[in-house]
């Protein structure tokens, strides 16, 4: 099968455009298996305080991940300030030994909406403190432009909230974001259903997915993971051959010419 | 006999001796696999586990890798 054009993050090169989450999974084995069969190269992975009966724990997770051999992302997840997200940052940077962060500040506790304001001012912190920065955000364009100004040559935009696999609520969003920020690498995050998301996203331009739930949930992780990575390749592959333009009225395949004269007129 | 000191750990009371370092401190409560040690809100480098001393009061945090999206 044809693969679609490597592409790179943060000058690192990659050849999938699937970003994989570590969560939700019912099984440890399960979640190597399907992040396996996506060919994904970079995994979201995050970080918490050990419980008190737990002196160990995170060694076993920890294992598997390095087993997987990816890139790692580690995510803010929770931080509801910019405090807090820089802070978690931080940690995962120690922890995970990586300049990568995917940030999340949340604004809204019922749709976890990014809060925009508080993205702005982690995302300018954590790049004067050497962070390559991963903004989850809205699909607000100057909100977007925002985050490129400040150095960010990635952005994440939401597709729909996290989790709910509504699939691309705002197609016309996230085609500006791409005609307007046509440098950035730019990945849909969040809100994948199935797919035909997926596909649709990557015909728009976009240069990668990240995505968990629609994975982890499905009755089948380690084959709907493999339909992501094929749906992926196939929508970049459409989105590089050019897709013709729509039109208004029919226009016929088979060509009309040199057909007998008593099919004409 | 060792005097104590009340810190918190992990987000809970704990006393312990007044001499502990960081590392003594981890051998103490058998910490072990993949963690960093983050003391009020400071990450604490390895390097440093054996100077930095603990204190009454401080806020120690073992925070692991988990699974995320």
């Amino acid at each position: 099968m044809k693969q679609a054009s490597n592409w790179t993050v943060y000058g690192q090169e990659l050849g999938s455009r699937l970003f994989i989450g570590t969560a939700l999974y019912p099984s440890p084995k399960v979640m190597v298996d399907a992040i396996r069969a996506s060919r994904a190269e970079v995994i979201t992975v995050s970080l918490r305080r050990q419980a008190a009966n737990q002196s160990n724990s995170g060694e076993q997770f920890w294992q598997m991940i390095e087993d997987l051999n990816c890139h790692l992302l580690p995510n803010t997840a929770g931080c509801y300030s910019v405090k807090e997200a820089v802070k978690t940052a931080h940690m995962a940077r120690e922890l995970f030994q990586t300049d990568w962060v995917k940030l999340e500040v949340m604004g809204d506790s019922y749709n976890l909406q990014p809060d925009p304001f508080a993205l702005v001012e982690a995302t300018k912190i954590l790049i004067e403190d050497g962070f390559k920065v991963f903004p989850y955000t809205t699909d607000d364009l100057v909100l977007c432009q925002k985050l490129a100004e400040l150095g960010c040559e990635v952005l994440m935009p939401w597709g729909a909230p996290i989790g709910t696999g509504q699939g691309l609520l705002n197609p016309y969003a996230l085609k500006t974001l791409r005609e307007r920020l046509p440098e950035l690498t730019l990945l849909v995050d969040a809100g994948i259903g199935k797919p035909s998301d997926a596909v649709q996203a990557m015909e728009l331009g976009f240069d990668g997915i990240l995505l968990n739930t629609a994975v982890a949930e499905a009755l089948e992780p380690q084959t709907m993971a493999y339909a992501f990575a094929d749906a992926i390749n196939a929508g970049r592959l459409a989105f590089e051959a050019g897709v013709m333009p729509k039109r208004d009225n029919a226009k016929p395949s088979t060509p009309t010419l040199e057909q007998p004269i008593w099919q004409q007129g | 006999m060792n005097s104590k000191q009340q810190i918190q750990f992990n987000g809970t009371s704990l006393e312990v001796d007044q001499q502990h370092t960081v590392s003594s401190l981890l051998e103490a409560q058998a910490v072990a696999g993949r963690f960093i040690v983050v003391i009020n809100d400071e990450v604490v480098p390895k390097a440093s586990w054996d100077s930095r001393a603990i204190a009454a009061g401080d806020a120690v945090e073992i925070m692991s890798p988990i699974s995320g999206g």
